[in-house]
């Protein structure tokens, strides 16, 4: 299996760089992006320093461990995204084929190496977090920040998966799964500021909550209680999705030109 | 006796061409309708964070010169600017470079960069119809916010300035295609750009005093901040007047450029073949 995923990357990253200016581009641009990100939510802290109770460490630290959790996500998971692609162009058969899981196969197919611009800023601001006193300073406290970001990249995927999986359904390219995009913006805020049925929403079914919230607070504020909720969330969404997933395509799937 | 004036069969043809691919955008929206509708339950999902998001910040009284209803306004324009200024031009010249079928769009009489527009203007307005505007009305509804039929009229001729801004812009990013033969690159780019200049994350008065200033007048920001503004009676007469005047010049330029890459990327298909 290890040498499987180490053939795709390999591949992968091949055929990344023939097209090195657009990969050059998309590395800078992608930790550009997360630059100004930083900056905007810097613009709002000087205005609101305080957010639901939280500091200027303990929100940074939350922004960090999202966008960490997000580049890892696009590293590793982003050909989730592609399923729509697969099933309108008949070449989700390929995968069906192989003596393989098909979800592994989706994934192996498609690494994204543009988001190693936005992993090394996100690991950056997770420093400048340790910096102010809320994130992790110790090499224990780092393993298990990225551990933690892991499961929020599996959260992240979970959600992208499930998503993508419709396009088996709306029959269409058109991308659902580019909603995580948009949704990881407010998984940098704790999830108390949320009316009750958003943080049921953000706390179970799109557990946002447990890509920036919860590590925070089991990170910065010791909270053990934090590390078993990220990983039932973890769990729980993969199988669920998993599951999703299996059901379309057992259901929908109709082979080449569905 | 003065002959009644002929309509140049040029301008009949071009009419005829935009709305046979307007016809092709509108069916297009309703044969996929299915992925419409979740695009936009996607779409409402952030939505409703983002002013969740707004609604705790503005709790206790006005944050910025915003309170919880006109930062429920402000962000529900972005909502319906985001879905209509959208054409996704960029996405379908990069397809067409990358599989080759841009030698296909050579072969018909007309250049498809006048006419593509028209198939996404009708498909951003078929989403506008379905998910933009009954969340827009319900909004409205819950929140006691009003727009007056007089703005959404005095700040048309911006949008539309804007819409050219948009598609042009959207050729150009599309025509490094030519070049780089992908295309993530450049779209990150677009994303960039989108979450700086516009306003759509967080409104330019949050901005440093001097950042706000030299972006104020950028086409991005005129398109959506200076819009949404101009919509809800925010920004003065006078205003929309002046970033109207702007948009124009920008939307030529754009035009402009956009003319030049797509030229020397066709340029470079005739010398070395797609």
């Amino acid at each position: 299996m290890i040498r499987t995923i180490f053939i795709s990357a390999m591949l992968n990253f091949k055929s990344r760089i023939i097209y090195r200016w657009d990969f050059l581009a998309a590395i800078g641009v992608k930790g550009l992006e997360t630059v100004v990100s930083y900056l905007l939510l810097n613009f709002l802290l000087a205005k609101v320093p305080l957010i639901a109770g939280y500091d200027r460490g303990h929100v940074i630290l939350m922004f960090g461990l999202t966008e960490l959790a997000f580049a890892l996500w696009h590293c590793f998971f982003i050909n989730s995204l592609s399923i729509g692609s697969y099933v309108r162009e008949g070449q989700m058969d390929r995968f069906l084929l192989r003596p393989m899981n098909p979800v592994i196969q989706i994934i192996l197919d498609g690494f994204d190496e543009d988001g190693w611009g936005g992993l090394a800023v996100a690991i950056a601001t997770v420093a400048l977090a340790a910096n102010l006193g809320a994130g992790p300073t110790s090499v224990s406290e780092w393993c298990c920040a990225s551990l933690i970001a892991f499961c929020g990249a599996l959260i992240f995927f979970s959600i992208s998966l499930t998503l993508s999986s419709l396009s088996l359904w709306s029959q269409t390219q058109g991308n659902l799964g580019l909603v995580v995009m948009d949704i990881r913006v407010f998984a940098r805020f704790p999830s108390t500021i949320y009316p009750g049925w958003l943080r049921a929403i953000v706390s179970s079914i799109v557990p946002l909550a447990a890509c920036g919230y919860w590590p925070a607070l089991f990170i910065a504020d010791k909270q053990v209680e934090c590390a078993v909720w990220i990983v039932l969330a973890t769990a729980s969404s993969l199988a669920l999705s998993t599951i999703i997933f299996n059901e379309l395509m057992r259901r929908l799937y109709e082979s080449s030109g569905t | 006796m003065i002959a009644p004036k002929k309509i140049s069969l040029r301008w009949m043809v071009f009419a005829d061409t935009a709305l046979s691919y307007w016809r092709i955008g509108w069916k297009q929206s309703w044969i996929y309708r299915r992925n419409t509708l979740l695009s936009l339950i996607g779409a409402i999902l952030a939505l409703a964070l983002q002013l969740a998001v707004w609604a705790f910040l503005t709790k206790d009284g006005s944050l910025g010169g915003y309170s919880k209803h006109s930062s429920t306004a402000y962000f529900t324009m972005m909502y319906l600017l985001g879905i209509v200024l959208s054409p996704g031009c960029d996405i379908w010249l990069s397809r067409r470079i990358i599989n080759g079928d841009i030698v296909l769009d050579m072969l018909k009489p007309q250049n498809p960069l006048f006419f593509v527009p028209f198939e996404q203007l009708s498909a951003n307005l078929h989403r506008l119809l379905i998910g933009g505007l009954p969340v827009m009305a319900g909004l409205a509804l819950l929140y006691g916010f009003s727009l007056s039929p007089s703005r959404i009229l005095a700040v048309m001729p911006v949008m539309t300035l804007s819409y050219v801004f948009w598609v042009a812009m959207e050729f150009c990013l599309g025509s490094a295609c030519f070049r780089t033969n992908a295309y993530w690159g450049v779209a990150s780019l677009k994303s960039l750009l989108l979450m700086l200049l516009t306003g759509r994350l967080l409104p330019l008065e949050f901005y440093p005093n001097w950042l706000a200033a030299s972006l104020d007048k950028n086409p991005f920001a005129i398109a959506y901040y200076h819009v949404a503004r101009g919509a809800l009676g925010l920004d003065s007469g006078r205003t929309l007047l002046s970033v109207t005047f702007w948009q124009l010049l920008f939307a030529a330029a754009a035009c402009w450029l956009a003319m030049i890459f797509w030229n020397t990327g066709l340029r470079k298909l005739h010398t070395q073949g797609g």
